[in-house]
C-alpha cells in the first residue's frame, strides 16, 4: 500500500520549492459532459445564472407574496445572500495564497504522504463527469491541503462548501473565497430565499461542471477525532441533479486525511472543556505563528476509489420514481431519503476503511486504561508497554491490522517525541518503573467555574483521549460487543443487547443503523475465530474474560456518563433545563465522582460527550424539546437508567455461563 | 394451392434505389462514419435459403376452410414473410438465421363475413390467429410465440383493401382494414381529399394496422393522430362483432370501447372496417427549414411554438449528427452542404451568427392549408424562430429533410451489407424533460457501445418529431458496425434495452406510437401498474376466452382455466 504514496514535500522540493511550485505552468481540465458545452463561466457568471434561475425566481415570488414586499426587494435580498455566499475563484491569487499555504504545510509537517496517482486519474474523469470530493474533517488544513494537492496534480481546484465561521475574519474569508471556498450558514431554517440560492448555487456547479465540489459530510471539524454523523440534507442536494436526470452521472471521491497531530489539538481540548470558542479572527491566526516552530509529524492523504453515483444508486433508487413530478416540484419520499442516508454512511465507512490504526492510538488507549486503574493515576512504563503489545496482539487476532511503520518501539519513541507537549516519560523509557506523565497545560481560570487545577489535568487527558479516538472506528464494535457479552450469554439476548448499546452510543460511534445485523454476525464470527468466545447451541461462552473486559472498558465510560446525566436530570426541579445547564451540572457531578473514585477520569468532562449524552436522552424520550429548553420526563429516564444498570453498575462481574 | 395474392404490401429488401439520387452517397458516409469497408461485407442469405420450420397441420381446420372456399396457403415463403416485422432482429434472422416458429398457414379473407367465419373456425378447432396488415411492426408484434403448440394461422388482410364509401357531407371515409396507407391516400387525393395520416411506413402499413397499434402520422399537428381521426370501427372477436350503432362526432356513453380497440395489437380480435375523418386537399403545401445554433435553442423554440399552438402540419428537429449526416449524403449538385462548407453562408452562420458546425441543428417543417393561412403560419413561425436564434434555411432543405425519413429503412438494408446494425426507437416526454432525456439516452448509447467493444464509431442521433401541448415525441437512431464483435446481436439488444430503461428513468414513455408487441412488454408493468394489467387481462379473457388471438403481445394472456 505504501508504495502508492508519494511524499508531497519531497515533490515540492523537486519542483524547486514552494515559490517555484506555485509559479509552474499547469493545465487544469475542464468538464464537458456529453451533449453539453464546456462552460467557461466566471464566478460572476455563475452568480448571475443562480439569481436568474427558475428556482430562485420562484422563491422570490413566493417570498414577496408572503412578506408583502416587492419582487425587486426580494431580488435585492437574494443578491446580498449570494454575495455573502459565493466564491470568487481567481487562479492568479490562488498562486499567491498557495505559496503561503505551501510554505506553512511544508514547514510544520515532516511528511505528507499522498496516493497522488488516484488523484491524477480524476483529471480524466472530470473531463466528462462532475466530481465531488468528500473528505474527512479534522482541521482547517484539510481543504487547504486538498486544494494544494489538486493544484500539484493539475486537477481542477474544487469549489469548497465552507462553514460561515471562517467569515469572522474578513481578510481570511476573502482569501479563502478567491481560493474557491463558498460559505454556508450552519442553520438555514426555513429561509426560502437562502435555501433556493444555496441549492441552486451548489447544483449549478455540478450540472455545468464549472469545477469539482468539495464538501464535508460531517458538517464541521470533528473535535474528538471520531467521525460525526453524516449530514443528509446537503448530500441530498448534491445527488439531486443526478436523480432528476440533469446529469448522466457524477463521481464521488471520499478522501481520508489522517494526521499524526492536528494543529488545533490543544484548542479543541480547551473548547471541549467549555471555554468560549476562540473566534477565527486574523489575530488568532497570527498567533498561530507559534505553530510554525513546532512539528506535527506526518499527514497521510488517501483518495478513495471514485464512486459512480449511477452505479451506486442505480440499484437502490429508481429515478423513474420522480418522473411524474415536474422538474420544478421536487420531492423525495422517505424511502428514497433512507437510501441517501445509507449512502452517507457508505461514505463514512469508506473514510473508516482508509484510516489506518496507528501504534500510537493504541498506546493512548493503554495509557487511559492504566490511568483509570491506578489509584494515583500514574502509569508505569513497563505496564504500558505490556498492555500496548497485548492490545496489538489482541487486535491482530481479531484481524484488525495495526499499522506499524517501523517497529512498535520505534513508532512509540517517535510519537513520544512528537507529542512531548502534553505527555512525557519521566526517566529512561527502557526502565519499566519510569512514569508516564501527562503535562498540566496552562489554563485561564477566570473564564470557568471549575477549578484551575482540575482543568489543567483534564486538558491533556482530553488530548490523549482524542488520540485514542482515532482508532475507535475499528475498536468501537468489538468493545460494544464485549459490553454486551458481559451481561448476556444467549445469542438472541446478546444480539438484542448489542443492538441496544449500538443505538444508545450512536452519537459517539457513528455506524450505519441499517447494517447493524450484519455487523453483529461479523463480530460474532471474528470473536469466535480469535478464540475469545465459543458458540454452543443457542448460547455463547466467553473463553477469555480478561480481554473481553479490557475491550469493554474502552466504551463503558460513555455509559457511565449517560447514567450520571440521568442522575443529574432527575435531581432538577422544576422539570425544565437547557443543554448547557445540564452539561455544567453533569461536569460538577463528575468532578465529585472523580474525587471519590479515581477510575472516573476527568476526560469525561468533555462537553462533546455530555452533549451527546443529553441528545441521546432526548432521542430516547427522556427529554422533550420545548421552545427555549427541554422538559424532563423522570419516568422514561428511570426506565432507561434501569436498562443501563445492566452494563454500568456490574463492571467486571463474570459472565453468567 | 392457388394463391391470388401479389406481395405488393410486403416490403422486400434492396429497394433503396427507389430513393434515387439521394442514396448514391450513403456509401461514402458509411465508410467514413461507421467503419464501412468494401473488403468487409456480410451479405445476407437469399430469402429462399432461410430455413422455414415444417408446418403443423390441423386437417379438420383446413378442411373447414376449404369447405367454405377461403383462400389459404402453407407454402414456406408465404409463411416466412408473415413471420416477422421490420425490427433489426427480424432482419438479422432473415439474413443470417432462421425463425424458430412461423405461421403454419396463411389465410386471406375477402370480407368481414370471411373474417367472422375464420375466427369461428379457429375457436372450433383451437387454432391460433395472428392478424397481419402491412407487416411493418417494429415491436415483434406479428412474430409467433416460439412455444405455441397449436397451429398458427396468419390472417392476412391484404384482400380487404377496398374503400367502402366516401361521405362528402360529413367528411368521412369508410374503408376495409387491409387497405394500404398510400393506396388509400391516392384514392382520396383523386377525389380531392386527404386523410392527413402520414406515418413513415405509409407505403406498406394498413388502415387496420394503424388502429390496432395507435399509430401517429407526421402531420398530426394539423390532422391529429389515429385516435383523433377514428370515428367508427368494426371489430371481430371470438365472441362476435363489436360495433357502435351510430357514427357520431362525439359520444358520452360510459368508457369508450374504441380506446380498447385502439392499440389492442391483435390480442383481442380483428379490425375489419374503419371510418375515419377526411379533409379537403390543402390549397398549398410548402416545405420550410430552419437552422439553430444548438439543440437547446431548437427545443426552446419548439416549446414556444407548442405553447402558442402555432405548429404547422409537421415540425421536426434533427440533432447535429443527423443534420450533418443528411447533408453529407447529398454531395451531388443539389447539395448545399458542400457549397455551404466553403460558401459565404457558412461564414455568415459560423462567424457572424456564432454557429458551430458540430453543434448546429435543423428544423424541417411542412405547411398545409390555404395560401394566406400558410403565409401567416410561415411568418409567425419564423418570427418565433428568430427569438431563439433560428435562421431560415429554405424550402429545398425542408423537402429533403422531410423525405429523408422515408429512406431510413432502406438505408439500413444497405448498411447491413457492411455489417452495420441499426435501429430506431421512439418515446414521448414532457417538455421539461426533453433535453435531459435526449442527452442522457445518447450518452448511455455511446457508453454502452464502448463498454461492449464497438470500435468503428456509432450512429447515435435523435430528433424531436412531434409537438404536443404538454410535451414532445422523440425519435432515436442508433447504429454500429459489428466488425470485431463476437455476438453483435447481443450487443445490439443490450444497448437497446438499456436505452429503454434510461428513457423511462428520464421520464419518457414506453412508446409514443410503435406500440408494445413483445419487444417492450418488460416495461408495461411499471408503466401502468398491476391493476391496470389485470383489467386488460380480464377484457382479453372476456373477448377471447380460448386465447385464439395468442400473439402474446402487450401482456401475457391470463390462463383461461383460472
Amino acid at each position: 500500500m505504501d508504495t502508492d504514496y508519494v511524499d508531497f514535500i519531497k515533490e515540492i522540493n523537486k519542483q524547486g520549492g514552494p515559490f517555484q511550485f506555485v509559479r509552474n505552468a499547469r493545465e487544469f481540465p475542464t468538464c464537458s459532459q456529453f451533449g453539453r458545452k464546456a462552460t467557461n463561466r466566471s464566478p460572476k457568471d455563475i452568480i448571475e445564472s443562480v439569481l436568474n434561475s427558475d428556482k430562485v425566481m420562484e422563491a422570490v415570488r413566493q417570498y414577496a407574496a408572503q412578506n408583502n414586499v416587492s419582487v425587486a426587494e426580494g431580488q435585492k435580498q437574494c443578491r446580498n445572500i449570494m454575495e455573502q455566499m459565493a466564491h470568487d475563484f481567481t487562479l492568479s491569487n490562488v498562486r499567491i495564497f498557495g505559496y503561503i499555504i505551501t510554505k506553512v504545510i511544508t514547514t510544520v509537517f515532516d511528511e505528507i504522504l499522498v496516493n497522488a496517482k488516484q488523484l491524477r486519474a480524476l483529471r480524466e474523469t472530470f473531463k466528462d463527469t462532475p466530481v465531488i470530493f468528500i473528505p474527512t474533517h479534522r482541521t482547517y488544513i484539510d481543504f487547504l491541503l486538498l486544494s494544494v494537492l489538486c493544484f500539484d496534480q493539475e486537477m481542477t481546484l474544487p469549489a469548497i462548501a465552507a462553514a460561515m465561521d471562517f467569515m469572522n475574519s474578513k481578510m481570511i474569508g476573502e482569501i479563502l473565497r478567491q481560493c474557491g471556498a463558498f460559505f454556508i450558514r450552519r442553520a438555514v431554517g426555513d429561509d426560502i430565499l437562502y435555501w433556493a440560492i444555496f441549492t441552486e448555487y451548489v447544483q449549478t456547479h455540478i450540472v455545468e461542471g464549472d469545477r469539482p465540489v468539495e464538501f464535508f459530510i460531517e458538517g464541521t471539524r470533528s473535535r474528538t477525532n471520531k467521525s460525526l454523523p453524516p449530514k443528509y440534507g446537503l448530500l441530498q442536494i448534491l445527488l439531486e441533479p443526478y436523480l432528476r436526470g440533469n446529469i448522466y452521472d457524477m463521481v464521488v471521491v471520499p478522501v481520508a486525511m489522517n494526521y499524526d497531530k492536528i494543529l488545533e489539538e490543544q484548542l479543541y481540548a480547551y473548547e471541549l472543556l467549555g471555554f468560549p470558542k476562540p473566534k477565527e479572527s486574523t489575530s488568532g491566526l497570527l498567533k498561530a505563528r507559534s505553530i510554525l516552530d513546532k512539528s506535527f509529524g506526518r499527514v497521510q492523504v488517501t483518495f478513495g476509489k471514485p464512486i459512480s453515483i449511477r452505479e451506486h444508486l442505480g440499484v437502490s433508487i429508481k429515478r423513474a420514481t420522480f418522473v411524474c413530478q415536474p422538474d420544478s416540484q421536487w420531492k423525495m419520499s422517505e424511502v428514497e431519503k433512507r437510501h441517501i442516508r445509507a449512502f452517507g454512511h457508505h461514505i463514512i465507512k469508506n473514510h473508516y476503511e482508509m484510516s489506518s490504526v496507528s501504534v500510537w492510538s493504541i498506546a493512548c488507549s493503554s495509557i487511559i486504561l492504566l490511568t483509570s486503574d491506578a489509584k494515583d493515576n500514574t502509569v508505569k512504563c513497563g505496564d504500558f508497554l505490556k498492555l500496548t503489545h497485548n492490545l496489538i496482539d489482541l487486535l491482530r487476532s481479531l484481524e484488525i491490522q495495526v499499522h506499524i511503520r517501523k517497529t512498535v518501539a520505534q513508532d512509540l519513541e517517535r510519537a513520544f517525541k512528537l507529542h512531548s507537549d502534553f505527555i512525557t516519560i519521566e526517566g529512561d523509557a527502557k526502565d519499566p518503573n519510569s512514569i508516564i506523565r501527562l503535562t498540566e497545560l496552562k489554563v485561564d481560570g477566570k473564564k470557568t467555574k471549575i477549578s484551575k487545577d482540575i482543568l489543567s489535568q483534564a486538558v491533556s487527558l482530553i488530548i490523549l483521549t482524542n488520540h485514542a479516538n482515532s482508532s475507535m472506528h475499528v475498536l468501537s464494535t468489538p468493545s460494544i460487543f464485549s459490553l454486551a457479552l458481559l451481561s448476556s450469554s444467549s445469542i438472541d439476548k446478546l444480539k438484542e443487547c448489542y443492538k441496544w448499546l449500538r443505538t444508545v452510543l450512536y452519537s459517539e460511534f457513528v455506524h450505519d443503523p441499517l447494517d447493524v445485523d450484519n455487523e453483529f454476525d461479523r463480530i460474532v464470527q471474528s470473536f469466535t475465530l480469535a478464540g475469545l468466545i465459543e458458540s454452543k447451541e443457542e448460547s455463547v461462552i466467553v473463553k477469555d474474560i480478561n480481554y473481553i473486559e479490557i475491550l469493554s472498558r474502552l466504551t463503558k465510560p460513555y455509559l457511565l456518563i449517560l447514567s450520571v446525566m440521568i442522575d443529574v436530570l432527575m435531581d432538577v426541579s422544576p422539570l425544565h433545563i437547557t443543554m448547557s445547564e445540564a452539561t455544567s451540572l453533569a461536569q460538577n457531578r463528575l468532578i465529585q465522582l472523580h474525587d471519590r473514585d479515581s477510575s472516573v477520569l476527568l476526560s469525561s468532562l468533555s462537553a462533546d460527550i455530555l452533549k451527546n449524552a443529553f441528545t441521546t436522552l432526548d432521542q430516547r424520550g427522556g427529554l422533550q424539546k420545548l421552545a427555549r429548553n427541554y422538559s424532563i420526563h423522570p419516568e422514561q429516564l428511570n426506565n432507561f437508567k434501569k436498562q443501563l444498570t445492566t452494563y454500568v453498575e456490574l463492571p467486571g462481574r463474570s459472565s453468567k455461563i | 394451392m392457388a394463391n391470388p395474392i401479389q406481395q405488393h404490401n410486403v416490403p422486400t429488401s434492396y429497394r433503396y434505389e427507389i430513393c434515387g439520387s439521394t442514396m448514391s452517397h450513403i456509401r461514402p458516409w458509411l465508410e467514413k462514419n461507421l467503419g464501412g469497408d468494401v473488403n468487409w461485407k456480410v451479405p445476407g442469405q437469399n430469402r429462399a435459403d432461410c430455413k422455414v420450420p415444417t408446418a403443423l397441420v390441423n386437417q379438420p381446420f383446413i378442411d373447414a376452410l376449404r369447405a367454405v372456399g377461403l383462400s389459404y396457403s402453407n407454402a414456406p415463403d408465404h409463411r416466412l414473410v408473415r413471420a416477422h416485422g421490420q425490427t433489426m432482429h427480424d432482419m438479422m434472422m432473415l439474413r443470417y438465421g432462421s425463425f424458430k416458429r412461423v405461421p403454419d398457414l396463411v389465410v386471406w379473407p375477402r370480407s368481414e363475413h370471411d373474417v367472422t367465419r375464420i375466427v369461428d373456425l379457429a375457436n372450433a378447432h383451437d387454432v391460433v390467429i395472428i392478424p397481419i396488415g402491412g407487416g411493418t411492426s417494429v415491436s415483434h408484434g406479428v412474430e409467433c410465440p416460439a412455444d405455441e403448440p397449436r397451429v398458427i394461422c396468419s390472417l392476412d388482410m391484404a384482400l380487404m383493401d377496398k374503400i367502402v364509401w366516401i361521405d362528402r357531407a360529413n367528411l368521412l371515409c369508410r374503408a376495409e382494414a387491409g387497405i394500404v396507407g398510400s393506396v388509400l391516400e391516392k384514392a382520396l387525393n383523386d377525389e380531392g381529399y386527404t386523410c392527413g395520416h402520414e406515418p413513415d411506413s405509409i407505403e406498406f402499413s394498413t388502415l387496420g394496422g394503424w388502429v390496432s397499434t395507435r399509430a401517429s402520422g407526421m402531420k398530426k399537428n394539423k390532422y391529429g393522430n389515429i385516435e383523433d381521426l377514428l370515428v367508427h370501427v368494426n371489430f371481430v372477436t371470438s365472441r362476435g362483432l363489436i360495433q357502435k350503432q351510430c357514427q357520431v362526432p362525439r359520444i358520452s356513453c360510459g368508457p369508450d370501447l374504441h380506446q380498447v380497440i385502439l392499440g389492442s395489437e391483435g390480442t383481442m380480435g380483428v379490425i375489419t372496417e374503419v371510418t375515419i375523418k377526411i379533409f379537403p386537399l390543402p390549397e398549398v403545401k410548402r416545405y420550410g427549414s430552419l437552422v439553430f445554433p444548438d439543440i437547446d435553442h431548437g427545443v426552446s423554440f419548439f416549446r414556444e411554438v407548442a405553447a402558442k399552438r402555432c405548429q404547422p402540419a409537421s415540425l421536426r428537429l434533427v440533432d447535429n449528427q443527423q443534420f450533418v449526416m443528411g447533408q453529407s449524403m447529398k454531395l451531388d449538385d443539389q447539395s448545399i452542404w458542400e457549397k455551404f462548407k466553403s460558401s459565404l453562408s457558412k461564414v455568415y452562420l459560423t462567424s457572424w451568427k456564432g454557429f458551430k458546425i458540430d453543434e448546429m441543428v435543423a428544423v424541417t417543417c411542412v405547411f398545409e392549408g390555404a395560401a394566406d393561412e400558410v403565409d401567416f403560419q410561415e411568418r409567425t413561425l419564423y418570427e418565433i424562430a428568430g427569438r431563439h436564434k433560428g435562421i431560415v434555411g429554405g424550402e429545398a432543405n425542408g423537402r429533403y429533410g422531410y423525405r429523408l425519413t422515408f429512406a431510413i429503412a432502406y438505408l439500413r438494408d444497405l448498411a447491413m451489407d457492411f455489417g452495420v446494425l441499426g435501429e430506431s426507437f421512439e418515446t414521448s416526454v414532457p417538455w421539461d424533460k426533453v433535453l435531459n432525456l435526449c442527452r442522457n439516452v445518447k450518452n448511455l448509447i455511446a457508453k454502452e457501445g464502448a463498454k461492449h467493444g464497438v470500435q468503428f464509431g456509432m450512429l447515435n442521433s435523435c430528433r424531436v418529431t412531434q409537438v404536443y401541448d404538454s410535451g414532445a415525441a422523440v425519435y432515436f437512431y442508433f447504429g454500429f458496425n459489428s466488425r470485431g464483435l463476437k455476438d453483435p446481436m447481443h450487443v445490439y439488444e443490450a444497448i437497446e434495452s438499456a436505452a429503454r430503461d434510461e428513457i423511462i428513468a428520464c421520464g419518457g414513455s414506453i412508446s409514443h406510437h410503435h406500440g408494445i408487441g413483445k419487444l417492450r412488454k418488460a416495461w408495461v408493468d411499471t408503466t401502468v401498474g398491476p391493476i391496470a394489467i389485470s383489467v386488460m387481462g380480464a377484457i382479453k379473457n372476456e373477448l377471447d376466452p380460448k386465447n385464439i388471438f395468442a400473439n402474446n403481445n402487450i401482456i401475457d394472456a391470463p390462463s383461461s382455466k383460472l
